[in-house]
């Protein structure tokens, strides 16, 4: 009897452990359809960092989950196997008058590094060059902008036709 | 009895432990493949974003942003960041600009920074046509297609990789394999493009984001068609996409698979009268 026990626990260990696959929801919200199809009705939201139990999959496309005891089917854009990771808005020690003098050093390097090492035989011609040039200055404007999550919500919900 | 059953257990177990060794080294490689794509960790996403941030610096060295003060710029960074929030990479704070150009296009850099031209916003007549524009180019971020192009990690050995060789710490050698394919990375934007199924790939996420956060998705052909018809030379529109004609044929075959040609969504045109076309 024990032996029967402990098989039958192991069977059901074995197939629970390979039927079991979650999503996760990566955007900020996600609709969950009655059928694959964005044309389909909507039969709820979930929202992100939410963890759906997964029961198949279509053209790569689109899963069938059950969430809270609903199935229904999800489009793949807004999942993915692992949960979000917090967002990454500064990058750590990074500040401009850095880059600035990075973007210095790094003409200085390509010129000793290519002509030490032959990288790149056209590194020193095209230094200098329209082309070339790096804004900070503006790419710093864009970085210092911010728009609430509210202000977004609101924006979506205030469309006209 | 009891002795059968559990013979009969045991055997089954055997079977199914025979099936899942059977699948597993193709499963392994398909797993392995995809963690490779989608598990990246924090380093790689700091990697990403150092890297989309000195092509975006280029970018704003070739072509002049339109003022970030200006309504307009507001207005475009409403339609992109209200999207992007239905795009599966919350890691990353999306930002968008205006840049002077006469070409009609747009740009993308790993990070998340999307520059639409001043041409290509002066050809749109509703925000559904902006709003396809940018999610194309959100798609070329969410699915890291230059990433994956020149294999930006952060936490590997490769010449590529390092964020510490990037801010000057590391090797000069590093440090310019990095910067080659910061130039390389501006090389495909402007003149080689997208991997051919890179770009299919961006029109099909892009008509989904447009379906998710409840635009038109026929606002993508449409605006491809327009621009494709103004512009007189056709490099302009299509050097970093494959043929339009080609790119359409594949947006009305995914339309009508998934459903989404039957869709209404919003146009929005007041609201993009208002911000943009009456300057």
């Amino acid at each position: 009897m024990k032996r029967f026990v402990l098989l039958l626990g192991l069977l059901l260990t074995t197939t629970g452990a390979s039927a079991e696959q979650y999503l996760y929801i990566l955007s900020a919200k996600a609709k969950l359809m009655a059928a694959p199809s964005f044309n389909s009705a909507t039969i709820g939201q979930v929202s992100k960092g939410e963890r759906l139990l997964t029961l198949e999959k279509r053209n790569n496309r689109w899963f069938k989950v059950e969430y809270k005891g609903k199935q229904g089917w999800i489009s793949r854009l807004a999942v993915s196997a692992h949960p979000p990771v917090r967002r990454a808005t500064r990058l750590a020690g990074l500040d401009d008058e850095r880059l600035l003098n990075n973007a210095r050093r790094r003409a200085s390097s390509v010129a000793t590094t290519a002509a030490v090492r032959g990288l790149r035989d056209d590194s020193r011609s095209r230094l200098g060059q329209a082309d070339n040039r790096q804004d900070y200055h503006s790419l710093a404007l864009l970085e210092a902008e911010h728009y609430s999550d509210a202000e977004l919500s609101h924006f979506l919900v205030t469309r006209d036709d | 009895m009891m002795r059968t059953l559990s013979r009969t257990l045991f055997c089954a177990w055997l079977g199914l432990f025979a099936v899942e060794a059977a699948a597993a080294p193709e499963q392994f490689h398909r797993r392995a493949h995809q963690l490779q794509h989608e598990a990246a960790d924090e380093s790689d996403i700091q990697a990403e974003i150092r890297f989309g941030r000195d092509i975006a610096a280029r970018i704003l060295g070739r072509l002049q942003i339109e003022s970030p003060e200006s309504p307009r710029h507001r207005y475009v960074n409403l339609v992109g960041r209200s999207l992007a929030g239905f795009a599966n990479r919350p890691e990353l704070e999306f930002r968008f600009a205006i840049v002077r150009s006469e070409a009609i296009t747009a740009y993308s850099t790993p990070g998340g920074y999307v520059f639409v031209t001043s041409a290509a916003l002066d050809a749109m007549t509703d925000e559904a046509e902006l709003a396809a524009v940018l999610a194309h180019e959100i798609a070329h971020v969410s699915a890291r297609h230059i990433v994956k192009a020149f294999n930006i990690r952060g936490n590997d050995d490769a010449a590529l990789s390092g964020v510490a060789r990037l801010v000057g710490a590391g090797q000069d050698t590093g440090r310019v394999a990095f910067f080659q394919a910061v130039d390389n990375a501006v090389k495909l934007l402007f003149e080689t493009g997208y991997r051919h199924q890179d770009e299919l790939e961006a029109d099909r996420l892009a008509l989904m984001l447009l379906a998710a956060s409840g635009y038109d998705p026929q606002a993508l052909p449409r605006f491809l068609q327009r621009a494709q018809a103004l512009s007189q030379d056709p490099v302009h529109v299509s050097s970093s996409h494959p043929a339009t004609a080609q790119r359409l044929s594949a947006i009305a075959q995914f339309m009508e698979e998934e459903g989404l040609s039957a869709l209404t969504g919003s146009h929005a045109t007041q609201r993009f009268q208002q911000h943009v076309q009456t300057l």
